[in-house]
């Protein structure tokens, strides 16, 4: 496999200290790996006042598992070949024009095709989470049921035509923005060649982790080797995922490192709320990351209240804890329950979306 | 660059000195601006305002004889230029949290409620003449030739979540500075500084879009 080192420098045993620094190392490749992995189930249906004469209604669901990554708009060519090919009957359908359709949720809000599929998702699990009539229970992802509409689109509502080029502006537009944020210019993005810009769309629409990365690699910040000691274990939460090894901030020059970036691309995601974007600088101070927690506090400490200082210690009690803190809400990146001791730069590094920005979506216990 | 408190307060700023005063050309662009707030996150303030403007159609001119029939097309004489329709535009500045400087986002409709194509945009009076120059359109964006940036695409309003176009603002902070130097020192107090700054980049927004 490939998939480890940049193009640049070749990952063998014996390579030296110098070279492992350049090779992306095991443990950023293997989250990034699995949020390239990553898919979500969709369930498509055209809205049945506007099937065409004579289509086969036995048909009429379209189930996909598609990539977190991906966009709608790249769903669209096997989309519509279901549909036309199976669904409609040719003369009832000749005159549509796909440029027209697009999806609405079950429940009537408008899909904004822009948005990587995995954040459509993670926003909607949390929305239906908290209607009253939701269920508490299943662990099970629930398909996320999408209207497809074939005629007038709400124009003043979304944004125009979802064609494949227009996804791509898009795309590419975020990735820029990644980069300033990170660096104060998109120099490391413009700096690519043609060929290996368009290299990354590529990527994304024949989902191939390898031609992806192959060029992300250049412009994405790597968490610097991982430490001899062993991380600390994870908390009891419903977190699934292992808390990972800490980067060494003041090791090895990493002079593109996760941990000496300006900001990290970072989006709040608040149920039916505005999406927050703020500076989110790596370090609190010279020794501390930034860690979820300390981002979820700045932001929203209505929903995330800073942890009251512990007590001074007492004959009876030498080693004060701070008190429990009651957590209303909940993190979600990438679909997973994150534990807030996360450092944002490791984040950065490693659970970001193919577009370089980590969308954290906010849930709300019951 | 501004942090977005600076924003907060040099907007509110400039509603503030323009809300009494007497309309005047010079002062077109900056009056009429109301600062609003989502109703729940603070620090999402913006500035909005409605505008008219006019279609430009262009006519090539046409040479019609004595008999009321049209004969040829004159192309060595001037089009035509024909301000047919009233255009509504919502009009928006608002904080670009990444690049950390005000943008300029807007919607613009036909008097019967429909949304303009890109090219009805172009060719209206919102935006200055030679606007297409050395520029490459699509149905989605304008963009100019060697810009990291598409100069017009469409966006999210930061704060409503409405789609919008807007004029990218990567290239203001560098405009809006190299012309603060060229201007005379304002008073040291930091309001006035705030004031000038976002002063001078509706001179900069002025010399794209008709800021009326």
């Amino acid at each position: 496999m490939s998939t480890y080192g940049t193009t640049r420098h070749h990952h063998s045993p014996a390579a030296n200290f110098s070279n492992r620094d350049r090779a992306t190392d095991y443990h950023t490749t293997l989250f990034r790996r699995l949020t390239w992995d990553g898919t979500v189930p969709l369930e498509i249906r055209v809205d049945p006042k506007e099937l065409p004469a004579n289509s086969d209604r036995n048909l009429e669901c379209y189930f996909v598992q598609a990539p977190r990554v991906s966009y709608l708009p790249l769903l669209m060519p096997e989309i519509r070949r279901f549909f036309m090919d199976l669904v409609f009957d040719e003369t009832a359908a000749k005159d549509l024009k796909d440029e027209e359709w697009w999806f609405e949720t079950a429940e009537g809000t408008l899909v904004k095709w822009h948005w990587p599929i995995g954040l459509i998702y993670d926003n909607h699990t949390i929305s239906a989470s908290l209607k009253p009539t939701s269920s508490r229970s299943s662990t099970n992802a629930i398909p996320l049921r999408l209207i497809l509409h074939l005629a007038s689109p709400p124009n003043e509502k979304l944004l125009l035509s979802p064609s494949p080029e227009a996804c791509k502006q898009a795309f590419m537009g975020q990735l820029k923005e990644a980069d300033f944020i990170r660096w104060g210019s998109t120099k490391r993005m413009t700096g690519l060649r043609q060929q290996d810009q368009d290299g990354l769309w590529e990527g994304i629409k024949e989902h191939n982790f390898d031609d992806y990365w192959r060029v992300a690699s250049k412009v994405t910040p790597t968490t610097a080797p991982t430490r001899a000691q062993s991380p600390v274990p994870p908390s009891s939460s419903a977190s699934m995922v292992n808390r990972p090894p800490s980067a060494d901030p003041g090791g090895p020059s990493e002079r593109d490192g996760a941990y000496n970036v300006r900001s990290i691309p970072v989006r709040l995601y608040v149920p039916d709320g505005p999406v927050i974007q703020g500076l989110v600088p790596p370090m609190i101070d010279d020794n501390t990351p930034r860690t979820l927690s300390h981002y979820l506090v700045d932001h929203i400490p209505l929903l995330f209240p800073a942890s009251p200082p512990a007590p001074p210690p007492s004959r009876a009690n030498p080693h004060p804890r701070p008190p429990p803190v009651p957590r209303p809400a909940y993190a979600l990146i990438q679909g997973i329950v994150m534990p807030l001791e996360t450092e944002m730069a490791w984040l950065g590094g490693c659970l970001a979306g193919a577009d370089g920005w980590v969308n954290v979506c906010i849930g709300i216990n019951h | 660059m501004l942090t977005r408190p600076q924003f907060d307060r040099a907007c509110k700023l400039l509603v503030q000195e323009y809300e009494s005063s007497r309309p005047s050309f010079a002062t077109n662009a900056l009056r009429g601006w109301l600062w609003t707030e989502h109703p729940s996150v603070s620090s999402l303030g913006y500035l909005s305002r409605n505008s008219n403007y006019l279609s430009r159609h262009m006519e090539p001119f046409i040479h019609i004889d004595s008999n009321d029939n049209y004969t040829e097309i004159d192309e060595a004489a001037a089009p035509i230029c024909i301000d047919t329709e009233a255009l509504t535009s919502q009009q928006y500045v608002v904080y670009s949290a990444t690049f950390q400087v005000p943008c300029f986002y807007f919607t613009m409709y036909h008097s019967n409620g429909a949304p303009l194509s890109i090219n009805e945009l172009l060719s209206s009076t919102l935006f200055r003449p030679g606007i297409l120059q050395d520029a490459d359109t699509t149905t989605f964006a304008l963009t100019r030739r060697n810009t990291a940036f598409p100069l017009l695409s469409q966006g999210d309003h930061p704060t409503t979540g409405k789609p919008c176009w807007f004029l990218h603002p990567c290239e203001t902070t560098i405009a809006v500075e190299e012309l603060l130097k060229e201007v005379e020192k304002v008073a040291d107090n930091e309001d006035a500084k705030l004031l000038s700054w976002l002063k001078m980049w509706f001179v900069v927004l002025g010399s794209i879009i008709d800021v009326a």
